[in-house]
């Protein structure tokens, strides 16, 4: 019975942890690159040098924390990476520093000017030495097309790696570009160019086996027009920015969320949300066993979509699944001793540490909801240094009905207490025991 | 020869803890080794007391000089003779002692199988294991419906039996206690103080599962179970020592106050909140669930329910706000 929400859980958590992000972490894979032609090895001598080792030191130590790729942009010393190479150094600049190794070998300190949680990128400044830039695309490429991703996977020092562009990804509520091509831990933060030295995108996460993800160009000219709006001054609170940028995502994907029509799944007479938006992947399982005297069935709906804030935190997580419960063996107080348990057992699985993180509040009573009654709870906790975000999770027990029971849960991660709140309301109201 | 008569010494309650055989009259009492009755009393003196017979036959108390005086319990005068028969206790030191003539008589011989007479019905074993035999079958099927797995059978009489042969060890423990202090282990007694006990914790608790199911705004267990459960472990105390003990009530009461209280401000000073979970993951909520109708359920509306949603938000914010 545990394993069948945990199950759950495992199945969304193997979506995150497999789409590795390619900040250099423990190796897992080498990918060997033997099949360099004659175009690859010309792109390589004429654009590799553009593309530095970004370095994430702690600062008493001056031991590396993170390593990952970056590019030039312009002749003034500023850069283009990952948000999720340079998050410690954001969240914590007392305790780290970064510096970039140019292709020369040598170091040069940088500061990080702007960042765009969303899309994971930041803006970052060094001293200027006449290096070159890359210039930024401004279209899509045809799918097919050959690409070259450019970055420091490892230690290995730079690496051209060859990709086929397949598009954007379908139904994402952050674009991706799909590259096929292998990125590994460390190229991060490097483009991916097109054989005229153009970024089509930015290295951001793998799912292995080929399948690796690009942050399209497009949020990397936003970025970058930020910067220049702003005269390239550095941003004067990055983490109030990170929160800013949180909330008035999470306010836009939430704004719309359970409203006008959404598709309906009926589970034990009980009319529960399902897919309610493109963005959502929905799965259904059940669980029945010849010695087991109840049976239950399960139905998830996540969103592939989520920002990373730390190593162990992710926002933007929009997960909410439904389980049914039967049983014709079981008394109605033994099968109570079932349910209870079930709903009771239910650690939330998204990640973080009392660092940035309250623990939950909750809020338990039993309320009226679409003919029956429901024991319902509503939990919410803070994160202490960004402001205005929470992590929200709603769950209801459908009561009163003996041996048969259905169970919902809602999760929001990185969200304001006023989108929970209303979607949670508007989640609840879309639950109905058709009778 | 028999003897003439005996001196009982006597010891809080009014139970015999000492006879002495006096053979003939007048008999001394005190400290001296030239008593025919020696009291193990500092307060008392070498010859405190004389014990004679009156010319018409009636045993008398007299005080022999003493320090401290021969006293009736509960009187505030000092006698100085006193007869044995109008004294059913007499003071002398500190020692609480009476004086019974040999031609007293005593009650009927018992059969061997007949109850102690004088212990109430509830000191008797068989329904003192009735009692704990119902605590245990109250605990097997509490047992038998918080699970869900299929059953083979027994296993109700399996978790029955097993609290009832534990509270027949704990009743044993103080049995013996009770035996090394008095002449009497009393395990009826103990057995029926320790299934009292269980079965108001049992109950209490399947209240507050209740409770907490059908006011989970207001209630839970452990605040429903707190109170009975102090009161209940303080009258466990409390019983299992006035059956042990020749103490006044008043002071076992505050004894066992003490010991319940202490043990409660131990519990709470040992615990730096290292056994319960306050992670950041951690959902804490009343998940108590009990199958009712839906009609005998108090429930709210959502939008009552979604309007306490600021109250949980201004909560987080301080303990946000708090550990800057």
């Amino acid at each position: 019975m545990i394993n069948v929400l945990r199950a759950s859980s495992v199945v969304l958590r193997n979506v995150i942890v497999t789409t590795a992000l390619l900040a250099a972490l423990p190796p897992c894979r080498l990918a060997a690159q033997d099949s360099l032609t004659g175009e690859t090895a010309v792109v390589f001598q004429r654009y590799s040098a553009r593309v530095p080792k970004i370095q994430v030191l702690e600062s008493t130590s001056g031991a590396k924390a993170v390593t990952g790729s970056g590019f030039y942009i312009d002749t003034q010393g500023h850069l283009v990476t990952n948000y999720h190479v340079v998050s410690k150094l954001v969240a914590h600049p007392e305790r780290y520093r970064a510096e970039l190794l140019d292709s020369a070998g040598t170091a040069r300190p940088v500061r990080v000017l702007r960042v765009d949680v969303i899309h994971d990128l930041a803006l970052l400044a060094t001293e200027p030495r006449r290096d070159i830039p890359l210039e930024v695309a401004t279209g899509l490429p045809a799918q097919g097309r050959r690409l070259y991703s450019l970055g420091h996977p490892y230690e290995l020092g730079i690496t051209i790696v060859e990709g086929t562009y397949n598009g954007l990804m379908a139904h994402a509520l952050t674009p991706r570009i799909h590259l096929t091509g292998a990125l590994n831990p460390g190229m991060s933060g490097g483009p991916t160019i097109d054989a005229a030295g153009r970024v089509v995108g930015v290295n951001v996460s793998t799912a292995g086996n080929e399948v690796s993800f690009l942050v399209p160009a497009s949020a990397v000219r936003a970025l970058i027009a930020v910067g220049a709006a702003e005269k390239w001054a550095p941003a004067p609170d990055l983490l109030a920015d990170v929160a800013r940028q949180l909330r008035t995502y999470s306010d836009g994907y939430l704004s719309e969320m359970f409203t006008g029509e959404v598709p309906s799944t009926r589970m034990a007479g009980v009319d529960l949300p399902t897919r309610a938006a493109p963005f959502f992947n929905c799965w259904a399982d059940a669980d029945e066993e010849p010695d087991q005297p109840w049976r239950s069935v399960e139905h998830l709906c996540t969103s592939d979509d989520v920002v990373f804030l730390s190593e162990d935190l992710w926002a933007g997580v929009v997960e909410f699944g439904h389980t049914m419960y039967t049983s014709d063996e079981l008394s109605s107080p033994r099968f109570y001793s079932l349910y209870e348990s079930s709903f009771d057992d239910d650690y939330q699985w998204l990640g973080g540490s009392s660092e940035d993180l309250t623990r939950f509040e909750c809020r338990t009573r039993n309320v009226e909801q679409g003919g029956s009654t429901w024991r319902t709870v509503f939990c919410l906790r803070a994160y202490k240094r960004l402001e205005g975000l929470y992590d929200a999770v709603f769950k209801a027990a459908q009561l009163g009905r003996g041996n048969v029971g259905v169970m919902t849960r809602l999760t929001l991660s990185g969200v304001t207490a006023e989108s929970a709140e209303r979607t949670a309301r508007r989640y609840f109201a879309r639950i109905q025991w058709v009778r | 020869m028999g003897a003439v008569a005996w001196v009982e010494v006597l010891d809080a309650r009014g139970q015999v803890r000492q006879r002495h055989r006096v053979d003939s009259l007048p008999a001394l009492l005190g400290r001296g080794y030239s008593c025919d009755v020696l009291v193990d009393d500092p307060w008392a003196s070498p010859i405190h007391a004389r014990i004679y017979r009156e010319l018409d036959g009636t045993l008398q108390v007299e005080d022999a000089g003493s320090e401290n005086g021969l006293w009736i319990p509960g009187r505030a005068e000092r006698v100085h003779a006193v007869p044995a028969a109008a004294a059913p206790a007499l003071r002398m030191g500190r020692t609480t002692f009476r004086v019974v003539p040999a031609e007293t008589p005593v009650p009927a011989t018992l059969a061997v199988d007949a109850e102690v007479p004088g212990a109430a019905r509830w000191e008797r074993l068989i329904p003192a294991f009735a009692l704990a035999t119902l605590a245990g079958t109250l605990y097997g099927v509490g047992e038998l419906l918080g699970d869900w797995e299929k059953h083979k059978g027994g296993e109700i009489l399996t978790d029955a039996f097993a609290l009832v042969v534990v509270l027949a060890l704990w009743a044993g423990v103080w049995a013996l206690v009770t035996r090394a202090v008095s002449h009497r282990a009393r395990f009826g007694a103990h057995l029926t103080v320790a299934s009292a006990a269980v079965l108001a914790i049992t109950l209490c608790t399947h209240v507050g599962e209740f409770g907490a199911f059908l006011f989970p705004g207001a209630l839970t267990v452990d605040k429903v179970v707190l109170l009975p459960g102090i009161v209940t472990s303080v009258a466990l105390l409390y019983w299992h020592l006035v059956i042990a003990s020749s103490l006044p009530r008043a002071r076992i009461a505050m004894i066992s106050v003490a010991v319940v209280g202490g043990l409660l401000v131990i519990g709470a000073l040992a615990d730096d909140g290292s056994g319960e979970d306050h992670s950041v993951g951690r959902l804490e909520f009343v998940s108590d669930m009990k199958p009712l109708r839906a009609r005998l359920i108090p429930a709210q509306d959502t939008t009552a329910f979604f309007a306490g949603v600021t109250e949980l938000k201004s909560t987080v914010d301080s303990l946000a706000a708090a550990r800057e």
